[in-house]
């Protein structure tokens, strides 16, 4: 334990990065961290991951996502593991490759941190015109030698589509053993009139923290569906850094989450139009219980020039617990007139004529809550457009919430 | 002299020619149907006498009561009486209908050099009006045109222009979306504003309206140009045998 | 036609847009430029201020003086030299006792700034005429408080915050800086430690103010900060309805204004707060023009109590101010309704904050952005629900309209729910004014320039219905004078 804990990893990793050496990991006053309170890691002694050291994982845990027919690629702590993926028989046109991390992202604090802390990057390319039919799901496992380690690691993974590719990519991150600060970054590119489906899902248990980032960027005529399931029991924060980089590309964007105990989840958007007769759409639905809390901070920029832009937003979040908090932000910076943008954000209690309304058919309080809240959450998994996926984000959540609330 | 003279009119839009050389007279209190099939550039005739932003008018000329039509700002057109009834009448959430007729009335009667009429003057012909129209005080109050059902929007427009009192009344597809009863109170609505000095030009893909708004002329309008003029008789032999004889001519 | 036009027409508004740009020749009695502790001591001494709200000062500006300046703003703030400006400035004929000893130069001013306090007097006895009683502050000084004999018979008291402190030491005393403690912000410090006047309203137990109350600000003096503090206490049960409008002449200087305003209601009691700002803005190359960094908020402290705020801001080149609502009592409502409108370059990052503590308190925000030319408005709003306002409910619409593609419009709600029983709700839309609505407009016979106020007066109607009638007809005309040259 030291008293400034990002220096303590910067030294661990033998990288400084480009933090200043007294630099310590950002407080509330930092308006981009104002609801996200990062003192719970000080709770732990991080140790960095290095290449070197040898992880205990046989086979993919049981509490990962199970998709049938799906490429798995497994990451243990932030470095692939040949042994347990799938390497051997990919699609024409899908190519697979571990290699140094390559240059650096933004200049955002989780930017640097992963940049700091990342070894190794996966790299995920498409041919053109290609279609992947088989989902690629990338696990990414904490482990640890026992219940009380404390590993500190940084995955990276680069997805490239070019021109007319299509491809669905799952990444989910689970914790095998012990407690992880994760830092996994994502960097995604669609190519001209490329489609992808982008899902994530968020699992970590209690005493994990994970700090993401997704940067993604969309062009010409170019689809893009993704989906962020956070269902984990720790601090998890995903920013997504989305750019309409080309005219008529279309993005989904949407999530949902459920927080119980201490946990802290933290979407943070930010789209930005710089291109013509784009589409972005933001679809989140969020539900707090016990202590936990939950952020939202979505920001939808739209460029001078930008014309044509269409931008919506919507982010619904239930408290039901007295202890629970919500927070939520959701920001249009707009520099074009010729523009349809709009947010919404509601924060409530589940529907007392509703409520009222299953009851009286007979069905029990707790579970009339459960099912509306459910259904609740459920709203936002719709928007999954691959149905494969679908039915998986929607049993996952199911079976989150069977262990919580019934 | 001729209220509305078009000769030669060739027109524009995004590019491409849909107008194609209109020739029309237009004589003091007389009633002109122009009818023809979709896409035929009816719409775009009254878009371009409206004055409308983005209908480019590339040759000929317009006459309005002497002068030139097309030289006008579309502000201006309508404060020397031109009026145009939109097909789809556009909703300005917030804006009392009241208020929006009073803004419009008061801007003729300055343009003619006439005094503004106070609130309550004002009030009082727009309900009689209004009554006539059977247009409920209610829907006066209402932000123009905004949750108005198809029928009621074509009646606050008749409305409008029983308000304005145009020289040249042009109907853009007024029957479209209404049913009989409505078709008959929006044509009453009309011809009690047929006068001497007043004209219409009543664009229409049905004869039917013109059963209720007799026409004195009636021009068949197809690939941009007038292919046939005739009486109101012409409508009714349109009814039995259609457009195709006519799209073939225009080819 | 329309090239010829519209240059005429931007040399014509040059001139004469902002009608309000009269200058008054007064003689006036200036304290030494600068600001140092011995101005703040002559600001208190001229007063003959008691010595706790000298302390009160000196503390403020001990404070004021280490503190940064607001940094999380949207509008570029340049660096402003506070040494640079006049903190005391009074018309030298001071003290007067009646309007009849009132500078007649001054009443002229105010006769061109549509509010002939004379006249009002002699209306006073006319049936069904609107009551407005209004107290000016000209520069820093309140002149003439109208209406005082019919106010103070029903225990009302309306006057100048100088004068409250000698005849009202305890109410002063008690309440001034509970709602926006010195220590709030750099502007709000500042106001504190070289505040020189404003009004002061308390409403006892169980009265209905019988009129309109109103203040008409006007910066005169070039280089003059205006500094004035406004402190108005509804006592249980009690209620007012309370305008204020400000003006003030063409500068090519930037000129500071860094007001305070305290609301408090007592149990079951309201005050209503309209205001139309329309301070010079800058010519149309963003030259001159008033910086107006207001601090404005109320406290509901009693059960059932309730603040609303209405403003309808159209000028100043840079506006920052965010009037808000504590709602600690039990059941008590806050509201606030904005029009902002920015042309040109004018700048503005306005909003409010609605603080929910006690049981079911509700609170309403709606706010209508209007940015055209080269402008830039962001609204920017917190809704906090704390843990102990069970059944608290909120509301709130923020709606921009941008008119041209050089302007900017931002939206920055923060929402903070921390009951389970709270429902919040935020909706915000962008959009403009459509083409198919102007030409509607046109095909009408409406002008261009009319048309755009029509749409915009649309737009922007539920908050102009919360307006008093005097004062909203005045505030539509407003919106068409701040949009011209907006379009063409």
């Amino acid at each position: 334990m030291t008293d400034n804990l990002l220096q303590d990893l910067l030294r661990q990793r033998g990288d400084s990065g480009r933090f200043d050496p007294k630099e310590a990991l950002p407080t509330r006053k930092a308006e981009a961290w104002k609801y996200t309170d990062l003192k719970r890691l000080e709770k732990f002694g991080w140790s960095v991951w290095l290449a070197e050291d040898s992880h205990g994982v046989t086979a993919i845990p049981d509490a990962a996502l199970k998709i049938e027919g799906a490429i798995n690629i497994v990451l243990v702590n932030g470095f692939l593991d040949r042994d347990l993926s799938a390497l051997d028989h990919l699609p024409m046109g899908l190519s697979l490759e571990a290699g140094p991390a390559s240059e650096a992202y933004g200049d955002g604090f989780t930017d640097r941190l992963s940049d700091a802390l990342t070894q190794e990057e996966l790299t995920l390319h498409v041919d053109a015109g290609k279609v992947i039919e088989a989902p690629i799901h990338i696990h990414h496992i904490t482990w640890g030698a026992d219940a009380d380690a404390a590993i500190a690691h940084a995955a990276r993974v680069t997805i490239t589509l070019d021109k007319g590719a299509e491809a669905t990519v799952v990444e989910s991150h689970v914790t095998a053993s012990g407690n992880g600060f994760t830092v996994p970054s994502l960097g995604v590119s669609l190519g001209e009139n490329s489609r992808l489906g982008l899902y994530s899902a968020l699992m970590e248990k209690a005493g994990s923290s994970q700090i993401g980032l997704a940067d993604i960027g969309v062009s010409k005529g170019a689809v893009l569906d993704s989906f962020i399931l956070s269902i984990g029991k720790g601090l998890a924060r995903r920013e997504v850094r989305l750019t309409m980089a080309g005219e008529r590309g279309e993005a989904a964007l949407s999530g949902a989450y459920f927080g119980t105990g201490d946990a802290l989840i933290d979407t943070t958007t930010f789209v930005t139009h710089g291109a013509e007769n784009a589409t972005s759409r933001q679809f989140f639905r969020g539900v707090l219980d016990d202590r936990s809390r939950g952020v939202f901070q979505g920001k939808v920029l739209v460029r001078e020039g930008a014309q044509g832009t269409d931008g919506q937003q919507q982010h619904k979040a239930l408290l039901l617990s007295a202890q629970a908090e919500v927070d939520a932000k959701p920001e249009l910076e707009i520099y074009a007139d010729d523009v349809q943008c709009a947010h919404g954000a509601t924060v409530g209690a589940l529907d007392e004529d509703q409520l009222f309304y299953l009851r009286a058919r007979g069905i029990p309080e707790a579970q009339a809550r459960a099912l509306l809240t459910q259904s609740f959450l459920i709203e936002a998994v719709e928007h999954i457009a691959r149905p494969a996926i679908r039915d998986v984000f929607r049993d996952a959540l199911a079976h989150r919430l069977e262990g919580d609330l019934v | 002299m001729s209220l509305l003279k078009i000769e030669n009119l060739s027109a524009t839009v995004g590019g491409t020619e849909i107008l194609k050389g209109i020739n029309l007279d237009i004589q003091p209190g007389e009633v002109h149907a122009i009818m023809g099939p979709n896409g035929s550039g009816k719409s775009t005739l009254s878009y371009v006498l409206a004055g409308r932003p983005g209908y480019e008018v590339t040759g000929g000329s317009v006459t309005y009561q002497g002068k030139n039509l097309l030289e006008m700002a579309p502000e201006e057109r309508a404060c020397e009486g031109v009026f145009l009834a939109f097909q789809y009448p556009v909703e300005l959430p917030g804006v009392a209908n009241t208020t929006f007729l009073k803004h419009a009335l008061n801007a003729r009667r300055k343009h003619q050099g006439e005094a503004e009429l106070d609130a309550l003057e004002f009030v009082k012909a727009l309900r009689k009006k209004a009554k006539e129209l059977n247009i409920p005080d209610d829907m006066l109050k209402r932000p123009v045109n905004v949750g108005f059902s198809g029928g009621e929007k074509k009646r606050n427009e008749t409305l409008q222009m029983a308000i304005l009192e145009p020289r040249m009344a042009i109907l853009d597809e007024t029957d479209s979306g209404l049913d009989i009863d409505a078709l008959k109170l929006v044509s009453d609505g009309v011809n009690a504003l047929r006068s001497a000095d007043r004209s219409f030009l009543v664009i229409t893909h049905y004869q039917r309206l013109l059963d209720y708004i007799v026409p004195d002329k009636v021009h068949v309008l197809s690939a941009g140009r007038i292919v046939k003029t005739g009486g109101k008789e012409l409508a009714q032999e349109l009814e039995k045998t259609g457009y195709a004889a006519y799209e073939d001519e225009a080819a | 036609m329309a090239t010829t036009d519209t240059v005429e027409r931007v040399s014509a508004l040059e001139a004469e847009k902002y009608r309000y740009g009269f200058s008054t020749d007064i003689e006036m009695d200036f304290a030494p430029k600068g600001l140092n502790e011995d101005i703040v001591r002559l600001i208190s001494a001229k007063k003959e201020e008691p010595e706790w709200l000298l302390e009160w000062r000196l503390k403020a500006f001990a404070l004021w003086q280490d503190m940064p300046e607001p940094g999380w703003q949207k509008p570029d703030v340049p660096q402003i030299d506070y040494q640079d400006v006049y903190y005391y400035a009074a018309p030298k004929k001071d003290g007067p006792k009646s309007l009849d000893e009132v500078d007649p130069k001054l009443l002229e001013t105010y006769a061109k700034l549509g509010i002939p306090l004379k006249e009002q007097e002699v209306l006073a006895g006319v049936e069904g005429a609107p009551r407005v009683a209004v107290d000016a502050v000209f520069d820093s000084v309140s002149v003439a408080t109208t209406y005082r004999k019919e106010l103070e018979s029903h225990g009302i008291v309306f006057c100048s915050i100088s004068e409250a402190v000698k005849t009202h030491p305890d109410l002063v005393k008690k309440y001034l800086g509970s709602v926006v403690p010195y220590s709030d912000n750099k502007h709000a410090c500042l106001n504190a430690a070289v505040f020189t006047d404003g009004s002061f309203v308390y409403i006892p137990k169980g009265v209905k103010c019988p009129m309109e109350l109103s203040t008409y600000f006007r910066i005169n003096a070039q280089e003059t900060g205006q500094f004035e503090r406004t402190l108005i206490i509804a006592d249980e049960g009690s209620y007012v309805s309370y305008l204020e409008g400000c003006t003030a002449p063409m500068r090519d200087e930037n000129q500071l204004h860094a007001a305070v305003v305290e609301l408090i209601t007592l149990d079951d009691a309201e005050i209503k707060y309209s205001t139309v700002q329309n301070w010079y803005p800058g010519d149309v190359n963003g030259k001159g023009g008033i910086f107006n960094f207001v601090t404005k908020r109320g406290a509901c402290r009693g059960r059932n109590s309730k603040i609303s705020w209405t403003q309808v801001e159209t000028g100043s080149a840079i506006t920052w101010k965010y009037p808000s609502c504590i709602l600690q009592g039990d059941n008590s409502v806050g509201e606030f309704y904005s029009v902002a409108i920015t042309n040109n370059c004018q700048q503005a990052d306005t909003g409010t904050k609605m603080i929910h503590i006690g049981k079911n308190t509700r609170s309403r925000i709606i706010s209508k952005g209007i940015s055209a030319g080269r402008a830039d408005q962001t609204y920017r709003g917190l809704v906090r629900v704390l843990p102990n306002a069970s059944g608290a409910r909120n509301f709130t619409q923020c709606d921009s309209l941008l008119i041209g593609d050089k302007c900017g419009a931002h939206t920055i709600p923060y929402i903070e729910s921390r009951n389970p029983t709270a429902q919040l709700e935020h909706e915000a839309t962008t959009s403009r004014i459509s083409e198919d609505q102007l030409f509607y407009c046109l095909s009408r016979g409406i002008g261009e320039e009319e048309a755009v106020a029509l749409i915009v007066n649309g737009f922007c109607k539920e908050v102009m219905q919360t307006l008093p009638m005097e004062f909203a007809v005045e505030a539509q005309k407003l919106i068409g004078i701040s949009l011209e040259g907006s379009v063409g």
